[in-house]
């Protein structure tokens, strides 16, 4: 509350307050800075890189652990040298966070080439055998050039509404994804055919763009779903 | 400034029981006037600086924490309603990074301080819009920088021991992974 206070200060009221600081810092009369009550800071690392986020965690002791609370996983493979180092980030990221934090968002990213679907497998599998994370996540993004296999494993997830995939291949046949309201499919491969999985989801439109890879291809299948 | 900002906020409490007990008289059957008000309409409101600015009502509607008054009473046009924690400057940015229909380009022409002290205004006038806009450029702008960097961006003093913050760089040295220390 006093925090708040802090940051929500007004130039008039706190004028001596700053100056005092300035005097004490030794800052020039433009450094005038405002300072972020920690809710705010951890809002703003919800839309930064996991990587980037955990690495807050040395800006000063109020932040160290700040990163543990984070309600939105933003994994992304572009800033590590390979797939192993990325692997391990995410393992580590899982062990050190805490676990009763309610998670709504997870992106994860893999623009490398993947031999298996094990890394994306085991993000489902974390996903889904984690009660703050499946019990209140909406919102699932994972683009990877793989194929998955703990897809169904979502049918956990009661209140995930919005679904992206990207370039994932699957064998699943029987998917129920009760509450998704919203999916976007990119270049993704489905053995059953898109067809079942969007009749099994009860998926309506979300994005215009869709480039499905169907084994057995039928143009208009779209149209015929979302009609 | 603060107790004034704090008695001003308790005669628009007062106003607004006011308004409740006027509305419950009103006569029924106003509402097409109403929605002609509506249109160019402008609600005035009073900075932390003490300057009242009339701004226009589709951008009043993005406050929430106005919204909630307006919702609750009848108020009319001579209502200002105190936003004591923005400043003017604050403000003036906020109307035209509304205006500009939150254009990323706008946000590149801010200060850091003006990013922190629009997105710190955005959550107390709860306008979400505008929270995701701004939380979203800054996470631009820390991203990929040092620590350092995102340090001084927040205005954060280091209050680590060189060791202390070599040890913490140790036990997560998973995410600093490809990092430079300096």
């Amino acid at each position: 509350m006093n925090r708040e206070k802090i940051c929500g200060r007004n130039s008039s009221n706190s004028t001596r307050e700053e100056s005092e600081k300035k005097l004490r810092d030794g800052e020039k009369e433009e450094d005038r800075f405002t300072v972020l009550p920690d809710e705010i800071i951890l809002r703003i690392l919800s839309f930064v890189d996991a990587k980037i986020a955990v690495q807050t965690s040395v800006l000063n002791k109020r932040c160290r652990n700040l990163w543990v609370s984070l309600p939105v996983f933003n994994f992304d493979d572009s800033s590590f040298e390979d797939v192993m180092v990325f692997e391990d980030f995410i393992d580590n990221f899982f062990y050190g966070r805490d676990a009763s934090t309610n998670v709504f968002d997870v992106n994860l990213e893999c623009h490398d080439e993947l031999e298996d679907g094990d890394l994306v497998d085991s993000v489902i599998d974390h996903v889904t055998d984690t009660p703050s994370i499946f019990n209140t996540i909406e919102a699932l993004k994972i683009l990877a050039e793989c194929v998955v296999t703990n897809l169904p494993q979502l049918s956990l997830c009661k209140s995930l509404t919005s679904l992206k995939l990207c370039y994932i291949v699957t064998e699943n046949t029987n998917f129920n994804l009760p509450s998704i309201k919203h999916i976007y499919l990119q270049d993704c491969k489905f053995e059953c055919g898109e067809e079942n999985f969007l009749q099994h989801g009860k998926i309506k439109s979300w994005c215009t763009k869709y480039n499905f890879i169907v084994k057995n291809d039928k143009r208009n299948l779209i149209e015929d779903v979302f009609s | 400034m603060a107790e004034r900002g704090e008695s001003s906020e308790a005669v628009m409490l007062k106003k607004t029981e006011e308004e409740k007990l006027r509305k419950g008289k009103m006569i029924v059957g106003d509402e097409s006037k109403a929605g002609y008000e509506e249109e160019g309409k402008k609600v005035k409101l009073v900075t932390s600086d003490g300057v009242t600015m009339e701004v226009e009502i589709s951008i009043v509607k993005e406050m929430e924490i106005i919204q909630t008054f307006i919702g609750a009473t009848d108020t009319d046009d001579s209502f200002i309603f105190p936003i004591s924690n923005v400043s003017s400057h604050i403000l003036n940015q906020i109307i035209e990074l509304v205006k500009g229909e939150y254009d990323q380009e706008l946000a590149k022409k801010l200060s850091h301080d003006e990013l922190k002290e629009i997105l710190v205004a955005a959550n107390y006038l709860n306008m979400k819009t505008l929270f995701h806009f701004i939380a979203t450029a800054i996470a631009n702008v820390i991203q990929n920088k040092s620590v350092e960097f995102v340090r001084d961006f927040f205005g954060i003093v280091n209050d680590f021991t060189e060791e202390e913050e070599a040890e913490l760089r140790k036990t997560n040295a998973w995410a600093f992974e490809g990092v430079d220390e300096d």
